[in-house]
């Protein structure tokens, strides 16, 4: 696998990355829980944000993997590291291919033996039903070398494939998995929890033990996943009734609140989950002007972001969202410390002052008047976005805070210093550094919507993804760092 | 009268194919790139995700949306005439399937909270048009203010609190049981109870001034037999006018409601694919609320002729 050593790449786009802690468990011995009144000895309640309303693995095999029904080929570790999952090695055969080699005797929850008939099965199925998880695996087919053997061919020379095995998406399950009119209804893993029924009138997904686990038995009986509980609040409310055991994206600040209560165990558990501003346009005013997007991130005061919004849960990246711990974070590096000073000075050598003493940087007559974008579904995105706009204020950028649908806001990026202020889009949905870097800084990189263009760096990039050589690639990404 | 039912569902052809017209093409303008949000929403996952220019395309291509509007409307039209609505981008089953299935949830939520309104409401509403420009009525009318005034999900948090945290009588959330029907319905049919109210006391003060009260009045009777048996028959039909308005409208669902109990009806079905652009689900909806809506308009219509005598259907 590729290591790759990142710096200060993201002053083009990352100005504010904090990695947030939102995921939130509280254990309680107040009310009378649904475990004691049926009688089960170990069973956890968990309420989910977002609605589950299909088991079908090709359009929900994130959810059936983080909920530990479906597994993966190889295996993210809570480090980021990558491990064997359902497959004991890999090696690479040629330039566009990877021979896997799987564990003998993993069980699927039907008892049946996980062979490469059900690999080939898993993988031609989700990349059908869902293109874009051929998209985002690079791989253009699956062959059957023998009953434990499978070669994956990619489209062109891919050194990030055994990461992209780990991706959520890229479930393994049983070509036995009941199906209707196309759709599977009872999805078959090997995950250490079985599905047991899907209820779509009350959206609650019902796993219990997988007895057989080949990596050891569970300790829970029984998991209830309540789906659809989008409003935080309840959430929050549930869990302190009793009623849930474990929630994502709490309303900001509850865990202080239930810290303080003696019959609560509240555990936080960190995420790679990043916030940060996006210019909208770099090739357009004002930001195409290098000064401008250097004053900005000096103007954003990201320690009292993580302080006073995130309730102290994150830190700073300084530059790119790679969590601490990952082994390709570069932890010297200083980013851009707030600095209002710097950051005007920077504005005015970029030709913006304060000429008609108004408060508003203005230029050749153009007032320094941005919109900054966000939504409402992170709960931390619209007091960010506010804070920032305070910040600005202090700099002289009278900048506009807009919160509204996501899908409303890309087509304003091209607006006049529009900025998107956004959050999630985490840089570990594949562990391998190149993922997430060419999607961002690659010319034709997905997510590269700011229009972010330089040819050494794509150079490196595509140099970097396709040299299977640890050494080399460093070299590559340490020259795309400079 | 059969010839005036006849009418109006032949009318209601029209409603429902005007409906989802005006909805299918307004989709088209609203922002975002359609095939772009079904990208992210439904095959990602994950609306902070770009998707690729290639799978945009391909699934613009796969659900025909590089098609003309025009097209894509008419052909969407043909099938549900003929009893197809089509599957849902989402799930992959049919619409007609995730819509029933959510249906039982929204009619009860529907029903008791339209029952706490008049359990609520109409006592309020006649005992403050009974007792005019008493305490009383200062009291019933102060509280109809605030209960049209309280927002939704401020009461359904607050009532959470009170019920469920502190005296740990009801769920949080959650559907299955009749405990859970407790605090949406009474969100719900609080703010409603407190139009009802009003309407019942405007409704009742009107009705309690008329000749054949008086007489009824001079005629000795008691004043609850004057009540109930004379005046709120005719003072409730502007009351069921709106109950009936109300009706339709939580038959379509109510996305507030729904959401902070995570109750699974119709409207927060809507929602969802409204964000995920989740066409057939879409049209789906704005059928089955056009239908409902308008239904339970011709029965309530139909229901006037009963309370009042007076009124007939001369079609």
């Amino acid at each position: 696998m590729i290591k790759i050593n990142i710096n200060s790449i993201g002053i083009w786009i990352a100005l504010v990355t904090i990695m947030g802690v939102v995921v939130f468990s509280g254990c309680t011995d107040k009310g009378e829980s649904d475990t004691a009144k049926i009688g089960i000895e170990q069973k956890l309640v968990i309420a989910e944000p977002w609605g589950i309303s299909s088991v079908d693995p090709a359009m929900a095999g994130g959810t059936l993997n983080n909920f530990l029904v479906l597994e993966t080929l190889t295996f993210m570790e809570p480090d980021f590291s990558l491990v064997p999952g359902l497959a004991k090695s890999w090696e690479l055969i040629d330039d566009t291919t990877w021979r896997v080699h799987l564990k003998n005797n993993i069980k699927f929850h039907d008892n049946t033996e996980l062979t490469v008939d059900d690999v080939k099965f898993s993988f031609d199925r989700n990349m059908e039903k869902n293109p874009t998880i051929r998209g985002e695996l690079g791989i253009k087919s699956v062959e059957k070398i023998d009953d434990y053997t499978i070669d994956i061919i990619t489209e062109k020379p891919d050194a990030a494939i055994p990461a992209a095995l780990s991706y959520a998406r890229a479930v393994i399950y049983s070509k036995n998995s009941i199906e209707r009119d196309g759709i599977i209804i009872k999805p078959i893993g090997t995950g250490p929890f079985k599905f047991e029924k899907f209820d779509k009138a009350t959206d609650i997904l019902e796993l219990s033990k997988n007895e057989n686990y080949w990596n050891g038995v569970p300790k829970l009986d029984t998991v209830l996943i309540q789906g659809g509980v989008g409003e935080a609040s309840t959430r929050e409310l549930a869990i302190e009734k009793g009623e849930v055991d474990f929630t994502t994206e709490p309303p900001l600040g509850s865990t202080e609140r239930l810290k303080t209560n003696p019959e609560f165990n509240v555990i936080i558990h960190p995420l790679c989950q990043g916030y940060k501003l996006n210019f909208g346009n770099l090739s357009k005013a004002p930001y195409d002007d290098i000064k401008v997007r250097k004053a900005i991130a000096y103007a954003v005061d990201k320690e009292s972001i993580v302080e006073h919004i995130l309730y102290e849960r994150g830190e700073i990246s300084n530059g790119m969202g790679f969590v601490p711990g990952i082994e390709w974070r570069n932890n010297d590096l200083v980013g851009y410390p707030y600095d209002p000073l710097k950051a005007k000075q920077l504005l005015k050598e970029a030709g913006w002052e304060d000429t008609n003493h108004d408060g508003i940087l203005d230029k050749d007559g153009k007032a320094f008047k941005i919109t900054l974008y966000t939504w409402p579904q992170r709960p931390a995105l619209p007091p960010l976005a506010e804070t920032v706009q305070s910040q600005f204020k202090e700099i002289g950028i009278n900048a506009e805070v807009r919160i509204m649908d996501w899908s409303a806001i890309k087509e304003r990026l091209n607006e006049w210093g529009a900025i998107r202020v956004s959050g999630g889009a985490t840089c570990m949905r594949i562990p391998d550094p190149s993922y997430y870097l060419e999607r961002n800084f690659h010319s034709e990189g997905n997510s590269n919507s700011y229009g972010y263009k330089n040819e050494e760096v794509d150079r490196l990039l595509e140099e970097g993804r396709s040299t299977f050589d640890n050494k080399s690639a460093m070299a590559c990404t340490g020259k795309c760092r400079k | 009268m059969l010839k005036s039912i006849l009418k109006r569902l032949g009318i209601l052809i029209l409603v429902v194919v005007g409906a989802t017209a005006l909805v299918f093409f307004m989709l088209h303008y609203i922002p975002g790139e359609t095939p772009d949000v079904i990208a992210r929403y439904i095959f990602i996952g994950n609306i902070e995700i770009e998707p690729s220019n290639e799978d945009v395309a391909l699934i613009s291509q796969y659900y025909d949306l590089d098609k003309p509007l025009i097209v894509q409307y008419f052909s969407w039209l043909s099938e549900s005439l003929q009893g197809n609505l089509g599957t849902s981008y989402k799930t992959g089953q049919p619409v007609l399937d995730e819509i029933v299935i959510r249906l039982p949830a929204t009619i009860k939520l529907a029903v008791v909270s339209i029952l706490v309104s008049l359990i609520i409401g109409i006592p309020l509403g006649i005992v403050a048009a009974i007792k005019q420009n008493s305490i009383l009525d200062y009291v019933c009318s102060t509280g109809a203010v605030i209960g049209v005034s309280i927002p939704n999900f401020w009461l359904a948090l607050l009532l959470i609190l009170v019920f469920s945290i502190y005296l740990d009588l009801t769920p949080v959330m959650g559907s299955g049981s009749v405990e859970h029907l407790i605090l949406p319905s009474i969100t719900l049919g609080t703010g409603m109870a407190a139009v009802t109210a009003r309407l019942t006391r405007s409704s009742m003060l009107e009705v309690i001034r008329q000749d054949y009260v008086r007489t009824a009045r001079g005629k000795g009777l008691s004043e609850i037999t004057i009540v109930v048996r004379h005046a709120m028959k005719n003072a409730l039909i502007p009351v069921i006018t709106i109950i009936s308005l109300e009706m339709g409208h939580l038959l379509g669902g109510t996305v507030i409601v729904e959401t902070i109990f995570a109750w699974p009806g119709i409207g927060k079905l809507l929602i969802d694919a409204i964000s995920q652009r989740d066409l057939p689900v879409i049209q789906g909806c704005v059928v089955f609320m056009t239908i409902m809506y308008v239904s339970v308009n011709l029965i309530v219509d139909l229901s006037y002729s009963i309370l009042d005598p007076r009124i007939r259907y001369e079609m």
